[in-house]
Protein backbone atom coordinates (compact mmCIF):
# COMPACT_ATOMS: atom_id res chain seq x y z
CA UNK A 1 0.00 0.00 0.00
CA UNK A 2 2.76 2.41 0.95
CA UNK A 3 4.49 1.61 -2.32
CA UNK A 4 1.35 2.48 -4.27
CA UNK A 5 0.96 5.78 -2.42
CA UNK A 6 4.59 6.70 -3.11
CA UNK A 7 4.00 5.81 -6.77
CA UNK A 8 0.90 8.06 -6.93
CA UNK A 9 2.68 10.97 -5.26
CA UNK A 10 5.69 10.54 -7.55
CA UNK A 11 3.45 10.39 -10.60
CA UNK A 12 1.56 13.53 -9.50
CA UNK A 13 4.86 15.33 -9.06
CA UNK A 14 6.09 14.24 -12.47
CA UNK A 15 2.93 15.35 -14.24
CA UNK A 16 3.30 18.82 -12.78
CA UNK A 17 0.32 18.59 -10.43
CA UNK A 18 1.49 20.02 -7.19
CA UNK A 19 -1.07 18.37 -4.93
CA UNK A 20 -3.06 15.19 -4.80
CA UNK A 21 -5.86 15.03 -2.26
CA UNK A 22 -6.17 12.39 0.43
CA UNK A 23 -9.68 11.71 -0.88
CA UNK A 24 -8.40 10.98 -4.38
CA UNK A 25 -5.69 8.66 -3.10
CA UNK A 26 -8.21 6.89 -0.85
CA UNK A 27 -10.65 6.43 -3.76
CA UNK A 28 -7.93 5.22 -6.10
CA UNK A 29 -6.63 2.64 -3.65
CA UNK A 30 -9.92 1.74 -1.97
CA UNK A 31 -8.96 2.59 1.59
CA UNK A 32 -9.97 5.22 4.15
CA UNK A 33 -8.46 8.70 4.36
CA UNK A 34 -7.30 7.87 7.87
CA UNK A 35 -5.32 4.94 6.53
CA UNK A 36 -3.76 7.20 3.91
CA UNK A 37 -2.70 9.63 6.62
CA UNK A 38 -0.99 6.80 8.50
CA UNK A 39 0.99 5.80 5.41
CA UNK A 40 1.93 9.41 4.70
CA UNK A 41 3.42 9.55 8.19
CA UNK A 42 5.48 6.42 7.61
CA UNK A 43 6.72 7.69 4.23
CA UNK A 44 7.84 10.85 6.03
CA UNK A 45 9.71 8.73 8.58
CA UNK A 46 11.56 7.05 5.74
CA UNK A 47 12.81 10.28 4.26
CA UNK A 48 9.93 11.46 2.09
CA UNK A 49 9.29 15.20 2.44
CA UNK A 50 5.52 15.59 2.03
CA UNK A 51 3.68 18.89 2.26
CA UNK A 52 0.06 18.69 3.30
CA UNK A 53 -2.13 21.71 2.53
CA UNK A 54 -5.77 21.85 3.66
CA UNK A 55 -8.24 21.59 0.75
CA UNK A 56 -5.41 20.83 -1.69
CA UNK A 57 -3.85 17.63 -0.48
CA UNK A 58 -0.41 16.14 -0.43
CA UNK A 59 2.70 17.04 -2.37
CA UNK A 60 5.90 15.01 -2.44
CA UNK A 61 8.73 17.52 -2.48
CA UNK A 62 11.73 15.24 -3.05
CA UNK A 63 10.81 12.35 -5.33
CA UNK A 64 14.13 12.65 -7.15
CA UNK A 65 16.03 11.81 -4.02
CA UNK A 66 13.76 9.11 -2.68
CA UNK A 67 14.77 5.47 -3.01
CA UNK A 68 11.51 4.07 -1.59
CA UNK A 69 9.75 1.31 -3.43
CA UNK A 70 7.21 3.04 -5.65
CA UNK A 71 9.42 6.06 -6.24
CA UNK A 72 12.05 4.10 -8.11
CA UNK A 73 10.84 3.10 -11.53
CA UNK A 74 12.00 -0.34 -12.46
CA UNK A 75 11.92 -0.90 -16.20
CA UNK A 76 14.22 -3.88 -16.19
CA UNK A 77 13.88 -7.51 -17.25
CA UNK A 78 15.47 -9.08 -14.19
CA UNK A 79 17.31 -6.79 -11.82
CA UNK A 80 15.01 -4.93 -9.46
CA UNK A 81 11.86 -6.83 -10.38
CA UNK A 82 11.70 -7.58 -6.67
CA UNK A 83 12.62 -4.46 -4.72
CA UNK A 84 13.05 -4.04 -0.98
CA UNK A 85 13.71 -0.66 0.64
CA UNK A 86 14.90 -0.16 4.20
CA UNK A 87 15.53 3.17 5.88
CA UNK A 88 18.35 1.45 7.73
CA UNK A 89 20.20 -1.86 7.43
CA UNK A 90 23.37 -3.24 8.97
CA UNK A 91 24.57 -3.88 5.45
CA UNK A 92 22.50 -4.47 2.34
CA UNK A 93 24.55 -7.59 1.54
CA UNK A 94 23.77 -9.10 4.96
CA UNK A 95 20.12 -8.13 4.55
CA UNK A 96 19.98 -9.71 1.09
CA UNK A 97 21.51 -12.91 2.44
CA UNK A 98 18.94 -12.99 5.25
CA UNK A 99 16.21 -12.77 2.62
CA UNK A 100 17.80 -15.73 0.86
CA UNK A 101 17.84 -17.79 4.03
CA UNK A 102 14.27 -16.95 4.97
CA UNK A 103 12.69 -17.41 1.58
CA UNK A 104 14.92 -20.09 0.13
CA UNK A 105 15.40 -19.88 -3.56
CA UNK A 106 14.21 -16.61 -4.98
CA UNK A 107 13.90 -15.41 -8.51
CA UNK A 108 16.89 -13.70 -10.09
CA UNK A 109 17.26 -10.01 -9.48
CA UNK A 110 16.15 -9.16 -5.93
CA UNK A 111 17.37 -5.65 -5.06
CA UNK A 112 17.79 -4.52 -1.45
CA UNK A 113 18.25 -0.77 -0.96
CA UNK A 114 19.03 1.00 2.29
CA UNK A 115 19.02 4.73 2.95
CA UNK A 116 21.78 4.10 5.46
CA UNK A 117 23.97 1.22 6.55
CA UNK A 118 25.02 0.94 10.19
CA UNK A 119 27.68 -1.70 9.45
CA UNK A 120 28.48 -1.27 5.77
CA UNK A 121 30.87 -3.92 4.57
CA UNK A 122 34.10 -3.65 2.68
CA UNK A 123 36.34 -6.51 1.74
CA UNK A 124 37.73 -8.88 4.40
CA UNK A 125 35.93 -7.36 7.34
CA UNK A 126 36.75 -3.77 6.43
CA UNK A 127 33.97 -1.23 6.84
CA UNK A 128 32.20 1.02 4.37
CA UNK A 129 31.25 4.48 5.62
CA UNK A 130 27.58 5.29 4.96
CA UNK A 131 25.74 8.61 5.33
CA UNK A 132 21.91 8.67 5.56
CA UNK A 133 20.16 10.36 2.65
CA UNK A 134 23.37 11.10 0.76
CA UNK A 135 24.66 7.84 -0.62
CA UNK A 136 23.24 4.91 -2.50
CA UNK A 137 23.71 1.54 -0.86
CA UNK A 138 22.20 -1.49 -2.47
CA UNK A 139 22.64 -5.17 -3.18
CA UNK A 140 21.55 -7.32 -6.08
CA UNK A 141 20.96 -11.05 -5.71
CA UNK A 142 21.62 -13.21 -8.75
CA UNK A 143 21.08 -16.89 -9.46
CA UNK A 144 22.85 -17.32 -12.76
CA UNK A 145 21.90 -20.80 -13.94
CA UNK A 146 24.69 -23.14 -14.96
CA UNK A 147 27.45 -20.69 -14.16
CA UNK A 148 30.46 -22.65 -12.88
CA UNK A 149 32.21 -21.10 -9.94
CA UNK A 150 35.36 -20.62 -11.99
CA UNK A 151 33.41 -18.11 -14.09
CA UNK A 152 31.62 -16.37 -11.22
CA UNK A 153 34.36 -13.79 -10.89
CA UNK A 154 33.29 -12.39 -14.28
CA UNK A 155 30.44 -10.76 -12.35
CA UNK A 156 33.08 -8.35 -11.02
CA UNK A 157 33.98 -6.68 -14.35
CA UNK A 158 30.31 -6.93 -15.36
CA UNK A 159 29.23 -4.90 -12.33
CA UNK A 160 32.08 -2.45 -12.74
CA UNK A 161 31.17 -1.75 -16.38
CA UNK A 162 27.47 -1.25 -15.58
CA UNK A 163 28.07 1.08 -12.64
CA UNK A 164 30.69 3.02 -14.62
CA UNK A 165 28.26 3.51 -17.51
CA UNK A 166 25.52 4.75 -15.19
CA UNK A 167 27.83 7.13 -13.32
CA UNK A 168 29.23 8.65 -16.50
CA UNK A 169 25.77 9.01 -18.05
CA UNK A 170 24.32 10.76 -15.00
CA UNK A 171 27.29 12.87 -13.90
CA UNK A 172 29.42 13.39 -17.01
CA UNK A 173 32.47 13.35 -14.73
CA UNK A 174 35.83 11.82 -15.74
CA UNK A 175 35.35 8.63 -13.77
CA UNK A 176 38.07 6.02 -13.84
CA UNK A 177 37.62 2.30 -13.60
CA UNK A 178 40.57 0.78 -11.80
CA UNK A 179 41.12 -2.97 -12.02
CA UNK A 180 39.24 -4.90 -10.93
CA UNK A 181 36.29 -2.86 -9.68
CA UNK A 182 37.23 0.45 -8.09
CA UNK A 183 35.38 3.54 -9.27
CA UNK A 184 37.68 6.51 -8.91
CA UNK A 185 37.50 10.23 -9.43
CA UNK A 186 40.77 12.15 -9.53
CA UNK A 187 42.54 9.37 -7.68
CA UNK A 188 39.99 8.99 -4.90
CA UNK A 189 37.40 6.32 -4.39
CA UNK A 190 33.86 7.23 -5.38
CA UNK A 191 32.24 3.90 -4.92
CA UNK A 192 32.85 0.36 -3.88
CA UNK A 193 31.64 -2.98 -5.07
CA UNK A 194 31.69 -6.07 -2.87
CA UNK A 195 30.66 -9.39 -4.30
CA UNK A 196 29.82 -12.40 -2.21
CA UNK A 197 28.96 -15.77 -3.60
CA UNK A 198 28.40 -19.23 -2.34
CA UNK A 199 28.30 -22.70 -3.75
CA UNK A 200 29.82 -26.10 -4.01
CA UNK A 201 32.83 -26.84 -6.17
CA UNK A 202 31.27 -26.41 -9.55
CA UNK A 203 27.89 -24.94 -8.97
CA UNK A 204 27.38 -21.33 -8.02
CA UNK A 205 24.36 -21.19 -5.74
CA UNK A 206 23.97 -17.45 -5.64
CA UNK A 207 25.88 -14.21 -5.92
CA UNK A 208 25.19 -11.04 -3.95
CA UNK A 209 26.57 -7.86 -5.45
CA UNK A 210 26.86 -4.97 -3.00
CA UNK A 211 27.30 -1.48 -4.37
CA UNK A 212 27.95 1.69 -2.41
CA UNK A 213 28.23 5.08 -4.12
CA UNK A 214 29.20 8.34 -2.44
CA UNK A 215 26.64 10.57 -4.13
CA UNK A 216 25.87 13.81 -2.32
CA UNK A 217 28.30 13.59 0.58
CA UNK A 218 30.04 16.83 1.49
CA UNK A 219 33.66 17.07 2.62
CA UNK A 220 32.37 17.17 6.21
CA UNK A 221 30.54 13.87 5.68
CA UNK A 222 33.78 12.05 4.96
CA UNK A 223 35.78 11.18 8.08
CA UNK A 224 39.28 12.71 8.20
CA UNK A 225 40.87 9.31 8.11
CA UNK A 226 39.28 8.64 4.70
CA UNK A 227 39.68 12.11 3.18
CA UNK A 228 42.74 11.16 1.14
CA UNK A 229 41.17 8.07 -0.34
CA UNK A 230 37.43 8.80 -0.60
CA UNK A 231 35.41 11.42 -2.43
CA UNK A 232 31.85 11.95 -3.72
CA UNK A 233 30.06 13.05 -6.87
CA UNK A 234 29.02 16.25 -5.09
CA UNK A 235 32.56 17.08 -3.94
CA UNK A 236 34.03 16.55 -7.41
CA UNK A 237 31.17 17.81 -9.56
CA UNK A 238 30.00 20.70 -7.40
CA UNK A 239 26.31 19.85 -7.54
CA UNK A 240 23.98 17.31 -6.06
CA UNK A 241 22.75 14.41 -8.14
CA UNK A 242 19.22 12.98 -7.77
CA UNK A 243 19.78 9.61 -6.15
CA UNK A 244 16.67 8.03 -7.60
CA UNK A 245 17.79 8.82 -11.13
CA UNK A 246 21.26 7.38 -10.55
CA UNK A 247 19.90 4.22 -8.92
CA UNK A 248 17.49 3.66 -11.82
CA UNK A 249 20.34 4.03 -14.29
CA UNK A 250 22.54 1.60 -12.35
CA UNK A 251 19.75 -0.99 -12.22
CA UNK A 252 19.14 -0.46 -15.94
CA UNK A 253 22.78 -0.88 -16.98
CA UNK A 254 23.23 -3.87 -14.67
CA UNK A 255 20.16 -5.48 -16.19
CA UNK A 256 21.40 -4.91 -19.74
CA UNK A 257 24.89 -6.22 -19.00
CA UNK A 258 23.58 -9.24 -17.12
CA UNK A 259 21.12 -10.12 -19.88
CA UNK A 260 23.88 -9.84 -22.48
CA UNK A 261 26.18 -11.96 -20.32
CA UNK A 262 23.60 -14.75 -20.04
CA UNK A 263 22.76 -14.82 -23.73
CA UNK A 264 26.06 -13.91 -25.44
CA UNK A 265 28.69 -14.89 -22.87
CA UNK A 266 31.32 -12.60 -21.36
CA UNK A 267 33.14 -11.36 -24.47
CA UNK A 268 31.04 -8.27 -25.33
CA UNK A 269 31.27 -7.15 -21.70
CA UNK A 270 35.01 -7.86 -21.55
CA UNK A 271 35.59 -5.85 -24.73
CA UNK A 272 33.92 -2.91 -23.04
CA UNK A 273 35.81 -3.51 -19.82
CA UNK A 274 39.13 -3.48 -21.68
CA UNK A 275 38.19 -0.17 -23.28
CA UNK A 276 37.22 1.42 -19.96
CA UNK A 277 39.78 0.01 -17.54
CA UNK A 278 42.21 2.81 -16.77
CA UNK A 279 44.77 0.43 -15.25
CA UNK A 280 45.66 -0.96 -18.68
CA UNK A 281 48.89 0.43 -20.07
CA UNK A 282 49.93 1.73 -16.65
CA UNK A 283 52.90 0.82 -14.56
CA UNK A 284 51.70 -0.89 -11.39
CA UNK A 285 52.96 -2.30 -8.14
CA UNK A 286 51.42 -5.33 -6.52
CA UNK A 287 52.03 -7.96 -3.89
CA UNK A 288 52.27 -11.58 -4.94
CA UNK A 289 52.95 -14.32 -2.41
CA UNK A 290 54.17 -11.79 0.15
CA UNK A 291 56.61 -10.14 -2.27
CA UNK A 292 56.27 -6.78 -3.96
CA UNK A 293 56.60 -6.59 -7.74
CA UNK A 294 56.29 -3.85 -10.28
CA UNK A 295 55.45 -4.11 -13.93
CA UNK A 296 53.24 -3.04 -16.79
CA UNK A 297 49.52 -3.87 -16.97
CA UNK A 298 49.15 -5.12 -20.52
CA UNK A 299 45.86 -6.90 -20.84
CA UNK A 300 42.66 -8.35 -19.42
CA UNK A 301 42.41 -12.13 -19.56
CA UNK A 302 39.23 -13.86 -20.67
CA UNK A 303 38.40 -14.49 -17.00
CA UNK A 304 38.89 -10.84 -16.06
CA UNK A 305 42.40 -11.32 -14.61
CA UNK A 306 44.95 -8.58 -15.13
CA UNK A 307 47.84 -9.58 -17.39
CA UNK A 308 51.09 -8.11 -16.19
CA UNK A 309 54.57 -7.95 -17.64
CA UNK A 310 56.84 -7.72 -14.62
CA UNK A 311 60.02 -5.68 -14.65
CA UNK A 312 61.99 -8.92 -14.52
CA UNK A 313 60.42 -9.98 -17.80
CA UNK A 314 57.88 -12.48 -16.57
CA UNK A 315 54.29 -12.42 -17.72
CA UNK A 316 51.63 -13.40 -15.21
CA UNK A 317 47.95 -12.96 -14.54
CA UNK A 318 46.66 -11.36 -11.35
CA UNK A 319 43.33 -12.53 -10.05
CA UNK A 320 43.29 -11.17 -6.55
CA UNK A 321 44.85 -8.58 -4.32
CA UNK A 322 45.23 -4.86 -4.87
CA UNK A 323 47.26 -3.08 -7.48
CA UNK A 324 48.72 0.39 -7.09
CA UNK A 325 49.27 2.57 -10.11
CA UNK A 326 52.74 4.12 -10.15
CA UNK B 1 56.17 -1.89 -29.81
CA UNK B 2 52.66 -0.81 -28.97
CA UNK B 3 50.42 -2.18 -26.24
CA UNK B 4 48.04 -3.57 -28.86
CA UNK B 5 50.89 -5.51 -30.46
CA UNK B 6 51.72 -7.09 -27.11
CA UNK B 7 48.09 -7.98 -26.53
CA UNK B 8 47.91 -9.62 -29.97
CA UNK B 9 51.06 -11.60 -29.21
CA UNK B 10 49.68 -12.74 -25.86
CA UNK B 11 46.50 -13.94 -27.51
CA UNK B 12 48.52 -15.73 -30.19
CA UNK B 13 50.62 -17.53 -27.56
CA UNK B 14 47.52 -18.38 -25.61
CA UNK B 15 45.81 -19.92 -28.63
CA UNK B 16 48.87 -21.93 -29.59
CA UNK B 17 50.74 -24.85 -28.10
CA UNK B 18 53.73 -22.62 -27.48
CA UNK B 19 55.07 -22.58 -23.97
CA UNK B 20 57.30 -19.58 -24.36
CA UNK B 21 57.85 -16.83 -26.88
CA UNK B 22 60.87 -14.54 -26.97
CA UNK B 23 60.55 -11.50 -29.21
CA UNK B 24 63.43 -9.15 -29.85
CA UNK B 25 63.11 -6.01 -31.86
CA UNK B 26 65.04 -2.72 -31.92
CA UNK B 27 66.78 -3.56 -28.72
CA UNK B 28 63.58 -4.33 -26.83
CA UNK B 29 63.05 -7.85 -25.57
CA UNK B 30 59.72 -9.37 -24.68
CA UNK B 31 59.38 -12.77 -23.05
CA UNK B 32 55.96 -14.39 -22.87
CA UNK B 33 55.58 -17.59 -20.92
CA UNK B 34 52.33 -19.42 -20.76
CA UNK B 35 50.84 -19.60 -17.29
CA UNK B 36 51.07 -23.14 -15.97
CA UNK B 37 53.92 -24.07 -18.23
CA UNK B 38 56.89 -25.58 -16.50
CA UNK B 39 59.51 -22.92 -16.87
CA UNK B 40 62.90 -22.76 -15.29
CA UNK B 41 63.31 -20.04 -12.69
CA UNK B 42 64.71 -17.00 -14.45
CA UNK B 43 68.31 -16.04 -13.85
CA UNK B 44 68.60 -13.36 -11.22
CA UNK B 45 66.45 -15.20 -8.76
CA UNK B 46 63.04 -13.70 -9.43
CA UNK B 47 60.50 -16.24 -8.33
CA UNK B 48 57.24 -15.16 -9.85
CA UNK B 49 55.14 -18.27 -9.67
CA UNK B 50 53.46 -18.78 -12.99
CA UNK B 51 52.06 -22.07 -11.72
CA UNK B 52 49.64 -20.25 -9.52
CA UNK B 53 47.93 -18.68 -12.50
CA UNK B 54 47.41 -21.99 -14.18
CA UNK B 55 43.66 -22.21 -13.58
CA UNK B 56 42.30 -23.02 -16.98
CA UNK B 57 45.13 -25.26 -18.00
CA UNK B 58 44.58 -27.74 -15.21
CA UNK B 59 42.44 -30.77 -15.96
CA UNK B 60 38.94 -30.38 -14.66
CA UNK B 61 38.84 -32.31 -11.41
CA UNK B 62 35.85 -33.10 -9.32
CA UNK B 63 35.84 -33.73 -5.60
CA UNK B 64 37.29 -37.18 -5.46
CA UNK B 65 35.59 -39.68 -3.18
CA UNK B 66 37.95 -42.42 -2.13
CA UNK B 67 35.54 -45.23 -1.38
CA UNK B 68 38.11 -47.37 0.40
CA UNK B 69 38.93 -44.81 3.04
CA UNK B 70 35.66 -42.88 2.98
CA UNK B 71 37.60 -39.68 2.50
CA UNK B 72 36.73 -36.70 0.37
CA UNK B 73 39.16 -34.14 -0.85
CA UNK B 74 37.63 -30.72 -1.41
CA UNK B 75 39.35 -29.05 -4.35
CA UNK B 76 39.59 -25.37 -5.18
CA UNK B 77 36.83 -24.63 -7.73
CA UNK B 78 38.64 -21.54 -8.96
CA UNK B 79 41.91 -19.66 -8.95
CA UNK B 80 42.15 -17.13 -6.16
CA UNK B 81 43.29 -16.35 -2.64
CA UNK B 82 42.35 -18.81 0.09
CA UNK B 83 40.97 -17.49 3.38
CA UNK B 84 40.06 -19.65 6.34
CA UNK B 85 37.98 -16.96 8.06
CA UNK B 86 35.44 -14.36 6.89
CA UNK B 87 37.60 -11.52 8.29
CA UNK B 88 41.18 -11.23 9.55
CA UNK B 89 40.07 -11.07 13.19
CA UNK B 90 37.33 -13.67 12.90
CA UNK B 91 37.41 -17.32 13.90
CA UNK B 92 38.25 -19.76 11.09
CA UNK B 93 35.25 -21.43 9.49
CA UNK B 94 36.60 -24.86 10.43
CA UNK B 95 39.47 -26.46 12.34
CA UNK B 96 40.99 -29.90 12.02
CA UNK B 97 38.78 -32.29 13.98
CA UNK B 98 35.54 -30.36 13.43
CA UNK B 99 32.49 -32.15 12.12
CA UNK B 100 31.03 -30.33 9.10
CA UNK B 101 27.59 -30.67 7.58
CA UNK B 102 26.67 -30.63 3.90
CA UNK B 103 26.42 -27.01 2.83
CA UNK B 104 28.50 -25.69 5.72
CA UNK B 105 31.05 -23.04 4.65
CA UNK B 106 34.64 -24.27 4.82
CA UNK B 107 36.59 -21.27 3.53
CA UNK B 108 36.54 -18.30 1.22
CA UNK B 109 38.35 -18.07 -2.07
CA UNK B 110 38.68 -14.53 -3.32
CA UNK B 111 39.11 -13.81 -7.00
CA UNK B 112 38.52 -10.43 -8.61
CA UNK B 113 37.07 -9.10 -5.33
CA UNK B 114 34.41 -11.78 -5.39
CA UNK B 115 34.36 -13.53 -2.02
CA UNK B 116 33.33 -17.09 -2.71
CA UNK B 117 32.19 -19.15 0.22
CA UNK B 118 33.04 -22.77 -0.48
CA UNK B 119 30.58 -25.19 1.07
CA UNK B 120 31.19 -28.76 2.08
CA UNK B 121 29.68 -31.33 -0.21
CA UNK B 122 29.83 -34.04 2.41
CA UNK B 123 29.15 -34.55 6.09
CA UNK B 124 32.23 -35.58 7.97
CA UNK B 125 35.25 -34.76 10.07
CA UNK B 126 37.93 -32.39 8.85
CA UNK B 127 41.12 -34.48 8.78
CA UNK B 128 43.48 -32.09 7.04
CA UNK B 129 43.61 -28.49 5.90
CA UNK B 130 46.03 -28.37 3.00
CA UNK B 131 46.12 -24.70 1.98
CA UNK B 132 47.57 -21.80 3.89
CA UNK B 133 45.51 -18.80 4.91
CA UNK B 134 45.78 -15.72 2.64
CA UNK B 135 47.82 -17.57 0.01
CA UNK B 136 46.96 -18.09 -3.65
CA UNK B 137 45.44 -21.40 -4.66
CA UNK B 138 45.18 -22.98 -8.08
CA UNK B 139 42.18 -24.45 -9.81
CA UNK B 140 41.83 -28.04 -8.63
CA UNK B 141 44.25 -27.67 -5.72
CA UNK B 142 43.29 -29.87 -2.75
CA UNK B 143 42.07 -27.72 0.16
CA UNK B 144 40.50 -30.01 2.74
CA UNK B 145 40.38 -33.71 3.45
CA UNK B 146 37.13 -34.76 5.06
CA UNK B 147 36.47 -38.19 6.47
CA UNK B 148 32.85 -39.20 6.20
CA UNK B 149 31.18 -40.10 9.49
Amino acid sequence: MQEQIVALLTQANKEGFRYISGGDIAKELGVTRAAIWKYIESIRKEGGIIEAVPRHGYHLVNPEDLLLAGAVEVKTETIGTKYVYLSEADSTNSEAKRHLRQQGSLADGLVVVADCQTAGKGRMGRGWHSVPGKGIYFSVVLFPEDLPMSKASLLTPLTAVAVYEALVKVTGLPIELKWPNDLMLRGRKLGGILLEASGETDRLRYAVIGIGINVNLTKQDIPDILSDIATSIYIEGGKTVPRRHLLQEMLGFLDTQYGKFLTCGPEPMLTEYRRLCSTLGQRIRFIWRDETYSGLAIGIHSDGGLMVQTDSGESLILRSGDVHCL
Amino acid sequence: MKLEDIQILIQAVQDSDLVELVWETNGARLVLKKAGACVAAPAGGSSVDTQATAGELQPNQEADPDAREGRFTILAPMVGTFYRAPAPDAEPYVQVGNIVEIGQPLCIIEAMKLMNEIESEVRGRVIEILAENAQPVEYGQPLFVIEQV
